[in-house]
Formats: structure tokens, C-alpha cells, sequence
């Protein structure tokens, strides 16, 4: 057993409640994350799942109750402490943020935008050390991308996309990283060493991971935790072998207003 | 619920499209009737005598173009000379222009939009700050595109008398203005995704701009500059009519004279210029495009 102050909590969540425009996305979630952990999110589409990532990171604010992060109130932080506290949280978003016309490198290096100063990152953008560069090759290499350094962004498949994604946030070196579907373009064999690569990752760096998922069965097989939303609410959070058939089952039945009609 | 049938359309009286562009048409030519009258054309003007015959002569020249002066004098510089060298004053008049107009243009631009503030700014200092720069840049930009190019030349012409620097500032004032306007127009509709993710990884409002914002901006920017470029040409050829030594200065020169042969290789002269300039930009905007897959 372990004790309840040997692990640190880095997001708690109560009763939180978000809306857009007065349609609330998320309600009254509770939610305890401890820093290491590594969580898989999984829900249908639009129950919540990329609001919730963007939450942790104070992009999204609660509309109500509160979210504390490393200990602290989400809305308290200075426009500096967010900064520091976001130069530490990677972000891979659904749509991969990646500059087209970046060379895959050139984006790699983005990774540190939060913690480069200015000219700092203008000289690692255009003028590299070998170091740096090096640095990148061995990233790519572990996301099987090594060959692709110096192609330009644009030019890659959606899969090599999200590889590039990935190894940026590698580079970011991150405590917690946020993963929004990472691995939603490329096919099921690297897909599966994708989620591994980023797990360990995490494992190596003792940083948090939490990935939202829409292939149920690599949430299951490699995450020890699983929060299930639907309809901006959590439907559970288990480890895989204490969720039941039922609530899998539960968790993506279609609405009514969903069911298609066809003729 | 009712069922419909797959291949009925909703039912309006009129298909909307067409009976919505058929009235937009009758009022413009409506408008484009009442103008003329307002203005009183007299479309017979055209083609009176003395018009018609000078029309004529003038389309004529334009199959034979001079190679050397119709009417030539002892001791000048040969006609083709002039000819390069009046193309080469007008694009150095052009490029000066551009050169002070670009970054003029960028500054204000980077001012009157609001693409790189903050989403939320809680100091209300900063925030009446970016306020009044914002509301600054984009009067001063309405106002300098207001007034046409030639009005700000007779106004600088008449202040600092006859020269090509009074003429130039006369030209950078209303372009970096519409550079300004064009540029902030560009910046706003790009995709904010990437400029949000480097807010969220803890990038700063000006750096996140910058890196997600201005790649991708860049084709059009350039794009745009090019064509700019080209009207500056255009301007520089036309304040050659209010005595600026610029292509436009020569051309008035041979028509005052009837030299209509002259005028045409001159005439020519710019449409190879504008030609060549159109071809090397639309170069660099393949090379751009094909990064922008
Ligand atoms: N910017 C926004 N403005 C208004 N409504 C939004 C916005 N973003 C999300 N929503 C709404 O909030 C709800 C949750 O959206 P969210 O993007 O969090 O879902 P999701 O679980 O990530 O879905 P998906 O699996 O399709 O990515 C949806 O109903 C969506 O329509
Ligand atoms: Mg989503």
C-alpha cells in the first residue's frame, strides 16, 4: 500500500464545470491525478475529452468549481507562473499544431518555444548547433522518423505528422504531457508503438501522461488507468480489469437523436 | 416523424440563388445608368472627328514602334539608351518606394490587428495600452489609403517642391497604408491552431504570433508585395505626367510632339518591365506554394 503523502497530486478536479457559450461541455467532474500517473481517456465523440485535456493545462478555465494545479488554484496563477507551469506540460492537440512549412526539425525545436528566450530561440531555429541537431536525430529515431530530419513538414504523411508531434513534445522534455488523440492517422501496428513510445517516455522522465483515445483496445492494453466521459460527465474510472463489459458498452451507445435513419 | 423521399428538395417559390442575383444585376446597371447621366456623358464624344483621327494615328504607331527618335536631334544620347535608362530610373523610383512602404506597412499592420494579443489581459493599463495603438494605427491607415497617391503628390509637390523625394513620400503614404491593411487582413485569416498550441506550452503573445502565425502567412504576404510592387511602377510611370524624370516624363515628352512611335516603344518598354516582374514573383510563389502543400 502506499501511503497517501508518498504520491504528490498534480491535477485535482471539484466539481468542475465548463461551458461554451452556456452549453456546458463538461459537468461536475471530480477528479484526483497524481503526478507519474498515466491515464487513458476515452469517450465518444464530443463528450468532452479534448476540453478536458485543454483544462489542465489553464488554456480552459472552469465555468464552475475549481481546478487546482501542482497544489495550486488554475485562475491564481500570474501571467509568469502560468508561463513556467506551461513550458513543463506538453501538448500534442488533435489537429497537431505542426508549421507546414517548418522543416520536421525546425518544428522539433518548437518543443521549447515556452523556455527559450527570444533570441535564443531565433538562433536554434535558423542556425542550430550540431548538438541540437543531433539532439532531434535521436528523437526521431525513436519515433522511426530519423530519415525525415531535414524534409519539410508539409510533405509527410498524416502518420509521420504525428510522430513529429510526438517528438516535439519529447523535446519539450515536459512533466506532464497532454496527448489528444496522437495516434488517430496512423495504422494499428504503429499506433500501438506509438502509445508505447510515449509511455515510455513518461516511464524514463517520471512525467504524467494522459491521452485521450478512441481505440478502446490500446486504452485497455497499455494504460493503467481509464477514465470513460460521456456526455461531459465521467462514466467511470477504473483500471481496465475492474471495467465491466456493460459499462464499455454503456459508454458508447448512441444517443437517440444520434441514430441515423436511413430511407 | 415524417418521412421524406430522398430526391424532393424543399420547396420555395423561386430557386433563391438566381432570383437574388438577377435583382443585384438590374440595380447595378440601374446605378450604372443614373451615374453616367449624373456625370453627364455624352458617348457621341467618342467619336468626333478630330478624336477619332488622333485614336486612329495612335493605333496605328502601335505596329511600328521607334527605334530611334522620330525627329532626331544633333548631340543627343541615342533613343534605346534613354529607353533603358527611363525603365531603370522608374524602377529604382519603384523599389525606393516599396522599400519604405514594406516595413512601414508591416509596423502598422503588426499595430491595427489584433491577432497576437493576449486572450485574456487582466491589466487594465496594457489593455487601454493596446487599445489606443490599435485604434491609432487603423485611423491613420484609413486615412492615408483615403487619398489617392497623385492628390498626396500634388500637396508634397506643392510643399517641398518639384522632387523625386517629395513624390516618393507622396507614394509610400497611401501604399504602406494599404499594405498595412492588406497584411492585417492576411495575418487574421490563417489558421490560429498553431499559435494557440504555443500559448498553451507556455510561448509568449509576440513569439507565439511570430512561429505560428507568420509561416504560414508568409506566401500571401509576399504574394501581395509583389503585386504592390507592380502599382508602384504603375505610380512612378504616372508622376512622370506631373514632371517627376520617370518613364511617364519621356512618354509625355512624345506625345506633346505627336511621336506616337516613341510613346510605343516606351509603352512596350513598361509592359516587358511589369511582364518580367510578374514572372519572377509568380516563381517565388511556386517555390513557396510547394512547401504549402
Ligand atoms: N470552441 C468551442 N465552442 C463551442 N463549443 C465547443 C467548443 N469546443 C468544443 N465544444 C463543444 O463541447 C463539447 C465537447 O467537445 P470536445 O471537443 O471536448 O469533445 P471530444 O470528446 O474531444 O470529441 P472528439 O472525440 O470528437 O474530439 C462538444 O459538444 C462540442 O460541440
Ligand atoms: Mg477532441
Amino acid at each position: 500500500m502506499t501511503k497517501p503523502d508518498q504520491k504528490k497530486e498534480a491535477f485535482v478536479f471539484d466539481k468542475v464545470q465548463h461551458c461554451y457559450s452556456g452549453v456546458p461541455a463538461l459537468e461536475k467532474i471530480d477528479l484526483k491525478i497524481n503526478e507519474g500517473e498515466k491515464i487513458a481517456i476515452v469517450g465518444p465523440s464530443g463528450s468532452g475529452k479534448t476540453t478536458l485535456l485543454n483544462m489542465l493545462n489553464a488554456s480552459i478555465q472552469p465555468t464552475n468549481g475549481r481546478i487546482e494545479i501542482l497544489g495550486k488554484d488554475s485562475n491564481l496563477y500570474s501571467p509568469k507562473e502560468l508561463k513556467a507551469l506551461r513550458s513543463n506540460i506538453s501538448l500534442i492537440p488533435q489537429n497537431l499544431a505542426l508549421v507546414n512549412s517548418f522543416r520536421v526539425w525546425q518544428n522539433v525545436i518548437t518543443g521549447s518555444i515556452g523556455d527559450y528566450s527570444f533570441p535564443k530561440l531565433i538562433k536554434n531555429l535558423f542556425a542550430p548547433s550540431e548538438k541540437k541537431l543531433l539532439e532531434i536525430h535521436s528523437i526521431l529515431e525513436r519515433v522511426g522518423i530519423e530519415e525525415k530530419l531535414y524534409s519539410v513538414t508539409s510533405t509527410l504523411s498524416g502518420g509521420q505528422k504525428q510522430r513529429v508531434a510526438v517528438a516535439r513534445s519529447i523535446f519539450q522534455s515536459p512533466s506532464t504531457i497532454l496527448a489528444d488523440e496522437p495516434v488517430s492517422s496512423v495504422d494499428p501496428a504503429r499506433a500501438a508503438s506509438l502509445v508505447k513510445i510515449l509511455l515510455k517516455v513518461a516511464e524514463e522522465e517520471e512525467a504524467t501522461l494522459l491521452m485521450s483515445l478512441h481505440n478502446l483496445d490500446l486504452a485497455i492494453k497499455h494504460f493503467p488507468r481509464i477514465i470513460g466521459i460521456r456526455n461531459g460527465n465521467i462514466h467511470f474510472d477504473q483500471s481496465p480489469d475492474q471495467i465491466s463489459q456493460r459499462q464499455l458498452e454503456e459508454l458508447y451507445e448512441l444517443k437517440e437523436s444520434e441514430i441515423l435513419q436511413d430511407g | 416523424m415524417a418521412k421524406k423521399s430522398i430526391n424532393s428538395l424543399p420547396s420555395t417559390t423561386v430557386s433563391p440563388l438566381i432570383g437574388k442575383r438577377r435583382s443585384i444585376l438590374f440595380w447595378i446597371t440601374l446605378i450604372t445608368i443614373i451615374c453616367g447621366f449624373l456625370i453627364g456623358l455624352k458617348p457621341d464624344n467618342l467619336f468626333s472627328n478630330n478624336s477619332l483621327k488622333l485614336a486612329t494615328e495612335f493605333f496605328k504607331a502601335s505596329i511600328s514602334p521607334a527605334i530611334d527618335y522620330e525627329n532626331p536631334v544633333e548631340g543627343t544620347e541615342p533613343f534605346l539608351k534613354v529607353v533603358v535608362e527611363s525603365i531603370l530610373i522608374t524602377l529604382r523610383f519603384a523599389i525606393l518606394v516599396m522599400s519604405v512602404s514594406v516595413p512601414i506597412g508591416a509596423i502598422l499592420a503588426f499595430l491595427s490587428t489584433t491577432a497576437w494579443w493576449p486572450e485574456n489581459i487582466n491589466s487594465t493599463t496594457k489593455k487601454s495600452l493596446l487599445r489606443t495603438l490599435h485604434i491609432i494605427a487603423r485611423s491613420w491607415i484609413a486615412f492615408a489609403r483615403s487619398i489617392h497617391e497623385l492628390i498626396w503628390g500634388i500637396i508634397f509637390i506643392t510643399a517641398m517642391g518639384l522632387s523625386t523625394e517629395a513624390a516618393i513620400v507622396a507614394v509610400t503614404i497611401p501604399f504602406s497604408g494599404i499594405l498595412a491593411k492588406i497584411y492585417a487582413e492576411i495575418f487574421e485569416e490563417q489558421c490560429k491552431e498553431t499559435q494557440s498550441m504555443f500559448r498553451a506550452i507556455g510561448a509568449g503573445y509576440f513569439v507565439s504570433f511570430l512561429v505560428g502565425i507568420i509561416p504560414s502567412a508568409l506566401p500571401d504576404i509576399i504574394s501581395y508585395t509583389f503585386y504592390r510592387l507592380e502599382c508602384a511602377l504603375r505610380a512612378a510611370a504616372v508622376f512622370g505626367f506631373v514632371g517627376i524624370e520617370t518613364i511617364g516624363y519621356k512618354i509625355k515628352l512624345s506625345s506633346d510632339e505627336f511621336h506616337y512611335q516613341e510613346v510605343w516603344t516606351y509603352l512596350y518598354a513598361l509592359f516587358l518591365t511589369i511582364a518580367l516582374l510578374e514572372w519572377w514573383g509568380g516563381k517565388i510563389r511556386v517555390s513557396l506554394n510547394s512547401k504549402h502543400v
